[in-house]
């Protein structure tokens, strides 16, 4: 808006980007999935039945974030 | 610019009606004239001028009477939900009901209907289309169409909610109390004893033929401007994708429920066979692409806000193009995975199974897209506004909801899931942490664009954030939790251990964090149309307007708005090279996966299909679903017929053979140290289990999980576990803790114990009731029926009144006493079924004592056979009204008696 925000601005460069600040949305997200999933693991059928795919899901959760932080950036 | 390069912008505040060359036909003309006299003298009144925005074009009104009209359906969606969980937490907490079950099942009903088509889908039809017109700069035209569309998506609610009084004994007068939706046949006259009033239907066929309209009219505008915009647009922004889905999607799902719904209309009228199971499969071709056109409002707000909070285009637009694509394609073909536990041919599941795991491919790739657009940006340069907070949440939501969506996907563990709270947790985490998170992203970002204003209060918009991410974090936390204890979906009575009991009033606390959260949003918005700043708009791109416009819901802002040149220095293939690498390990995992669950899914599939091939000495269990009700007949080791009681020896294999007569049911024992038992059970059609009985002798809950009625709470069975051979006591059973069967009833001892009714019709809260023991030998307990648990709730007294005392006075008449028998019966397992001991007369306001000298054995107690009931409070039932009956069991328990 043209306003003179300098200090203002200095105190909003402190922190994390908006990348990580997204990338720990991810974390959050995906890690309370992962919880309610194994949530089940006292139930007999969970090792056929269930962790097959909550083990895809934690893969691909660690893949995306490893390819992301490797992944050129968006210049 | 940043990825929309094509966008334009149109004056906000300029009259956008198309020229006019020829004469409209009259009728248009006398709805013209009709709609600027009311207008005229509405936009006098202050009030009105500033809500409806009736200066302005007439795109902008409609819209803004969109909005109004889907927060209307919002507040009313959330007074239901509130009025359902006041009965919950009463439940929980042993207070009196205050509502009737038929008002607390339509309180649900409603809640879905509301929400999800008042509400969220009508503001998704009138942001995307202001969006839609804005950002191509288009001249809207067909304002008749576009009208008849709004009518037509609110009349359909109005058709769906009753009651509709103009003609009480014609219309509806009753609540639909159908689920959230329909389940063929639930609610079909002569196929299910509770009958939705044919208003239900005709409001699913005006809603389709809403949506349809307003897909017709957004298709005709594109295909409009591409024809004029042929050779001098490279490509359609990626947002605008994924707008086009949703017009793509919507006739292709509606019109399976325009189908499914004129179907069960004809049956209704008595009009050509049915066939439940088909009718369902067609139903959820539209049931779950609704979800996913939905889901389009957080995609469409990623693709479109990102990328300007970002300044920069987004990462591939190629990616993104794919997606749509895939996204398109798949959406309309996954009805089956609502359905695993019907008996489909394996092939369907299995193939339903395997796409709804590709259709994680358009979602991998978003959000990778979307993530990796922010790479790059300056934490100077990038906003913590409105807006952005409601992004930020909207990707944390999806990632919590939709990453349990593989889990319900697997059919191995979906039969844990399938008919628990988990599944509505799942549906809320991306109903509210992702769709209508996206959705509040989109309207802090367009609002001020209808209102002409900027938003007036940036700390109300950070209350409204910080309350409603809280809110509506618990509420699917707390219904996640009872998901994995087995609690069932859409039932008012549940086990009130001390765990659920807690659980419930957190649940209910978190819904009353986010009801009272969207306060702050809803006191913003009327401050903005009022107090708010003018909105001017010269010289702005439609990234800086919107960034302007979410600057004003930031109390301190620091980033410019103006856009800045952005130069490309990283090379298109090496970004594609991340996008295909993060894509190849998805494929790989999806392959995986679906080979290692893949064998377990087609043996399970063709379980609940096929007749089992039981091992010898197993124990038969044919199964019919009443409305409310199981009839048992057991032929093996053990013979007979019961009503909601199944009898086997311990350790046996149980076959179970079961079809429903009347509305659908499930068969459900949610055994936790065991695998669970749980099947769908559909008229006209056989769905089988092969299971192994607890080797531990006890009484099991076993729950009915399809949601059949109004007294749906009630339909619960018990399996009874006896010893093949002697007597066994319950020390073992209460050890293990039953199996980990949350619906298995408390265990009390016979003697001194006093049963006391609820006004449900059960013994101290539960169905069935204790489960009592005793030795060998006299046996003394109570009984109390209060005068006070006798009320319209109550299906013990069938006299249904709009005298609140109808009830009463009938018991009155009767002198206390009703025409049915308390007693005790043994359980004879050779053919002769329930064998009376003693039974007396039920008398209401009196203490009753059973008294009686028992050898060992297993027994009934209380009221053993189902009552039949009749709803009809201001005897205005009718096949034209809706109707509601069955036949009911809650006032009986297992009585074991061993050494």
């Amino acid at each position: 808006m043209g306003e003179p925000v300098s200090a203002a601005v200095e105190s909003s460069r402190r922190g994390m980007t908006p990348f990580v600040w997204f990338g720990v949305a991810i974390i959050v997200g995906a890690a309370w999935a992962l919880f309610m999933g194994l949530s089940y693991y006292n139930v007999p059928t969970f090792t056929t039945a269930a962790l097959p795919t909550i083990a895809g899901v934690a893969v691909a959760v660690v893949a995306f974030l490893v390819i992301g932080a490797w992944a050129p950036a968006n210049d | 610019m940043t990825g929309n390069e094509t966008a334009t912008v149109s004056s906000a505040t300029a009259e956008a009606e198309a020229p006019v060359f020829e004469r409209p036909p009259a009728i248009i003309q006398f709805f013209d004239r009709t709609e600027e006299s009311i207008r005229s003298r509405l936009a006098k009144l202050t009030f009105f001028q500033r809500v409806f925005q009736l200066d302005r074009d007439w795109m902008t009104r409609i819209t803004m009477l969109m909005v109004v009209a889907s927060v209307f359906w919002g507040v009313l969606g959330a007074v239901d939900i509130f009025g359902w969980r006041t009965q919950v937490t009463a439940f929980a907490l042993g207070q009196p009901l205050h509502l009737s079950n038929q008002e607390i099942y339509s309180s649900l009903t409603l809640h879905g209907i509301r929400m999800l088509f008042g509400f969220a889908q009508q503001l998704e039809l009138a942001l995307f289309g202001i969006i839609f017109v804005t950002a191509f700069g288009l001249t809207p035209r067909h304002k008749w169409a576009y009208y008849v569309s709004v009518l037509l998506l609110n009349l359909s609610m109005v058709m769906m909610e009753g009651p509709f009084y103009l003609l009480p004994q014609f219309n509806d007068n009753y609540f639909p109390a159908l689920g959230w939706y329909f389940y063929s046949p639930l609610g079909i006259r002569g196929l299910s004893e509770y009958v939705a009033s044919p208003l239900w239907y005709l409001g699913w066929i005006a809603l389709s033929a809403a949506t349809m309209v307003w897909a017709f009219w957004m298709l005709a505008h594109f295909l409009e401007w591409w024809k004029s915009h042929r050779g001098q647009v490279r490509r359609v922004p990626a947002f605008a994708l994924f707008v086009l889905a949703a017009v793509v999607l919507i006739p292709i799902s509606y019109v399976t429920v325009l189908a499914s719904s004129a179907w069960d209309l004809f049956n209704y009228f008595g009009v050509g066979p049915v066939n439940p199971l088909l009718n369902q499969v067609l139903f959820w071709f539209f049931g779950h692409g609704i979800v996913y056109i939905l889901f389009l409002i957080p995609i469409t707000a990623f693709y479109f806000l990102v990328p300007i909070f970002a300044k920069r285009p987004i990462y591939s637009y190629r990616a993104a193009f794919a997606a749509a694509i895939i996204f398109t394609v798949l959406t309309p073909l996954l009805s089956i995975h609502h359905l695993y536990l019907t008996p489909v041919p394996p092939w369907s599941t299995w193939l339903t199974m395997a796409l709804t795991f590709l259709i994680i491919i358009p979602s991998a790739i978003t959000f990778f897209t979307i993530w990796m657009t922010t790479k790059g940006v300056r934490k100077g340069d990038w906003q913590w506004n409105a807006v952005t907070l409601f992004l930020l949440l909207a990707f944390a939501g999806t990632m919590a909801g939709g990453l349990t969506g593989p889990d319900n996907n697997t059919l191995g563990f979906d039969i844990d899931l399938h008919n628990t709270l988990f599944i509505v947790s799942h549906f809320h985490a991306l109903a509210l942490l992702s769709i209508a998170a996206g959705g509040f992203a989109v309207v802090y970002a367009a609002f001020p664009l209808l209102a002409g204003r900027l938003w007036y209060s940036p700390r109300l918009a950070q209350a409204h954030f910080v309350s409603t991410a809280i809110g509506w974090s618990g509420l699917v936390m707390f219904m996640d939790l009872l998901g994995s204890d087995g609690i069932l979906r859409r039932s008012l009575i549940f086990p009130l251990t001390p765990a659920v009991v807690q659980d419930q009033l957190w649940l209910t606390v978190f819904v009353i964090v986010s009801i009272v959260a969207q306060l702050f949003f809803v006191g913003n918005v009327l401050l903005t149309l009022f107090k708010g700043e003018l909105l001017t708009v010269q010289g702005l791109s439609l990234d800086e307007i919107v960034r302007k416009m979410a600057q004003s819901t930031h109390p301190k802002p620091t980033v410019p708005i103006a856009d800045v040149p952005f130069v490309r220095r990283t090379p298109r293939p090496r970004r594609e090279r991340a996008e295909r690498t993060w894509i190849t390990v998805v494929v790989v995992l999806i392959v995986g996966v679906l080979l290692a669950t893949s064998p377990l899914t087609l043996t399970d599939s063709t379980a609940i299909g096929t007749p089992a091939d039981a091992p010898a000495g197993s124990e038969y269990l044919n199964l019919v679903s009443n409305q409310y009700f199981w009839s048992v007949g057991e032929s093996g080791p053990i013979v007979g017929s019961f009503s909601d009681v199944m009898v086997v020896h311990a350790g046996q294999w149980v076959a179970v053979n079961a079809t429903a007569s009347g509305a659908t049911g499930g068969f459900y024992i949610p055994f936790r140290n065991l695998p669970t038992v749980d099947i769908q059970v559909i008229p006209y059609a056989m769905s089988y289990s092969l299971f192994r009985a607890p080797s531990v002798p006890g009484v099991y809950g076993a729950p009915d999980s399809e949601y059949n009625g109004p007294w749906f709470g009630q339909d619960m069975s018990a399996l009874v576990v006896i010893p093949a051979t002697g007597t066994a006591n319950l020390s073992a059973y209460e050890s293990n803790g039953g199996e980990g069967d949350i619906y298995n009833p408390p265990v009390m001892s016979a003697n001194g114990a006093f049963l006391i009714a609820d006004q449900e019709g059960l013994f101290d809260n539960s169905v069935p009731g204790p489960t009592l023991t005793a030795v060998p030998g006299p046996v003394s307990f109570q009984y109390y029926i209060p005068t006070s648990s006798i009320g319209i709730d109550n299906y013990l007294v069938n006299v249904t009144s709009t005298d609140p005392s109808g009830q009463l006075d009938y018991v009155i008449a009767h002198h206390y006493i009703l025409p049915y028998d308390l007693g005790i019966y043994a359980i004879n397992t050779t053919g002769r079924g329930l064998v009376s001991v003693t039974t007396q007369p039920l008398k209401v306001g009196s203490v009753l004592y059973e008294n009686a000298t028992l050898a060992a054995g297993v027994y009934v107690y209380g009221l053993v056979s189902p009552v039949s009931y009749v709803y009809n409070p201001a005897g205005e039932s009718s096949w034209m009204t809706g109707s509601q009956q069955g036949q009911i069991m809650g006032l009986w328990g297992i009585l074991w008696v061993s050494p």
